[in-house]
């Protein structure tokens, strides 16, 4: 009893020097502080990234893909940390909805990868690739979902079907470096150009990075309102930002092939 | 004599004690976070709250420590006029890039040497004396490591791990240091209050014989 009597007193004492009572404000603030901080806050962020050759892909290819730097915040510190890192990020909020939205994307996000990957070996190959039950064919998807284990998404299927291309057909369409040639979109199983998602980060991470040819989706035909489109946004970003590359929508793969077979 | 750092002294072992707390911690969470992902993935939580209490007492932890080293060296030179560095050097000692890599050593080391005279504080002399170089190393070595992570010119889970083990570390030495600097002052501080009662005492007999004598009259 008398034990638990002193202890209380010497609790008293503690709380009577100053520096102690400063001190325990200065906690309870920055408990305070911490709270505000890990609030809930959901954004999607994206800024621009890098390009990187399809040869990292283990294909023998000499184009390139653009990724970007994306993904959601789930509260203010996580948005602080990514603006003090990146000068150029862009939040956009998102309510319950698009949440629900982005977390099925994210869910699935495994899956349009593999498809891409599929209809990319699928589109480039003419030949003993073609049979998607293939022992050959099963093993390129495989190697080249295992290569690319640290991009997410599918933004790189066009490009991956054109350095396979040039692989199969022992093609250089960057004329011993002459052109830097890069691009975006999603290849489907109709050979087809798919749209995808930061175009604006993606074009000017194309320009930050030199490159000559940089290739979108032509999807302007595949929308109501054409401003959702690559095509249209990707005029506007060029038109604001007075870009030097030269941007070609190609509606499929082999849209994408004659034009850079028929490069000077 | 009052020592004039003791509250700043306080307050500082104090945040330092949190903050080792802290860096433990953050030593785990970062383990996890290098060698077990997905472990880390479900306490992702805790590692940012103790991150940003961390970021905070540190802030909290550098002004107090530059308000205590400036005052211990006040007091250093009340208990001794002689003492060789002003506050304002201290700080200067530390806070001036380049000239802080001679600075810093030198403020512990000067120290060390002033401490070391007195019979009652060799001892904290002496385990200073023995910090010190790990203080110096951890300091410098934590430092350009958190800056290369940070400016992402390393970017290595191994890296990252051992930047938080040794910032834990440095912390430890720093807490050991200044509890033993703290300690030695207040015996001196104490030991200048007894100097100087006892140098008054024979002054209060004479004037109390004094006034016996008077009685008579």
């Amino acid at each position: 009893m008398a034990d638990k009597k002193d202890k209380t007193n010497s609790w008293i004492n503690l709380l009577k020097k100053k520096e102690y009572v400063a001190s325990f404000i200065i906690l309870l603030v920055t408990i305070g502080i911490t709270i505000l901080l890990l609030k809930p806050y959901h954004a999607e962020f994206i800024a621009t990234g890098g390009i990187s050759s399809v040869e990292e892909l283990g294909i023998d290819g000499s184009v390139y893909f653009t990724y970007v730097e994306s993904g959601l915040t789930n509260n203010y510190y996580e948005r602080i940390t990514l603006e003090m890192l990146y000068d150029d990020m862009e939040f956009i909020p998102l309510d319950e909805q698009d949440l629900i939205a982005y977390e099925y994307y994210e869910e699935m996000g495994d899956q349009f990868k593999e498809d891409t990957i599929v209809n990319a070996v699928e589109s480039a190959s003419f030949d003993q690739l073609a049979d998607p039950s293939s022992d050959d064919f099963l093993d390129r998807v495989w190697e080249i979902t295992n290569s690319s284990a640290q991009y997410s998404g599918d933004s790189f299927g066009l490009m991956i079907a054109i350095g396979l291309v040039e692989e199969l057909n022992q093609e250089d369409f960057s004329k011993d470096g002459t052109y830097v040639i890069a691009g975006t979109g999603t290849m489907e199983a109709d050979h087809s150009v798919g749209s995808i998602g930061g175009i604006r980060q993606k074009l000017l991470t194309a320009e930050n990075n030199g490159v000559d040819i940089f290739f979108i989706p032509k999807d302007k035909q595949y929308y109501y309102d054409i401003s959702l489109s690559n095509e249209v946004e990707a005029e506007q970003v060029i038109a604001e930002e007075g870009l030097d590359v030269r941007v070609v929508a190609v509606e499929t793969l082999e849209d994408a092939i004659i034009y850079l077979r028929n490069l000077p | 004599m009052e020592i004039t750092s003791k509250t700043t002294g306080n307050m500082l072992k104090l945040f330092l004690t949190l903050g080792m707390v802290l860096s433990s911690i953050l030593v785990v969470t970062t383990f996890f976070y290098a060698y077990f992902y997905e472990v880390f993935l479900s306490i992702s939580i805790i590692d940012q709250a103790v991150t940003i209490i961390n970021v905070i007492i540190w802030i909290i932890t550098i002004i107090l420590y530059l308000v205590w080293i400036y005052k211990v060296h006040k007091d250093l030179r009340n208990l001794n006029a002689t003492y060789p560095i002003k506050p304002s050097g201290a700080l200067a000692r530390i806070l001036i890039p380049v000239y802080n890599l001679y600075g810093l050593w030198n403020i512990f080391s000067t120290m060390v040497d002033f401490l070391k005279g007195n019979t009652s504080t060799a001892k904290h002399a002496k385990r200073i004396g023995l910090l010190i170089p790990f203080y110096y190393i951890l300091f410098f070595v934590t430092d350009l490591l958190n800056r290369l992570i940070g400016a992402e010119l390393i970017f290595n889970d191994h890296v990252l791990f051992l930047s938080y083990v040794l910032d834990a570390v440095l912390m430890v030495v720093f807490l050991m240091m200044t509890k033993s600097i703290f300690e030695s002052l207040n015996i001196m501080g104490a030991e200048y209050i007894a100097e100087a009662e006892s140098e008054e005492l024979p002054g209060e007999v004479i004037s109390e014989e004094t006034m016996e004598l008077e009685k008579p009259l």
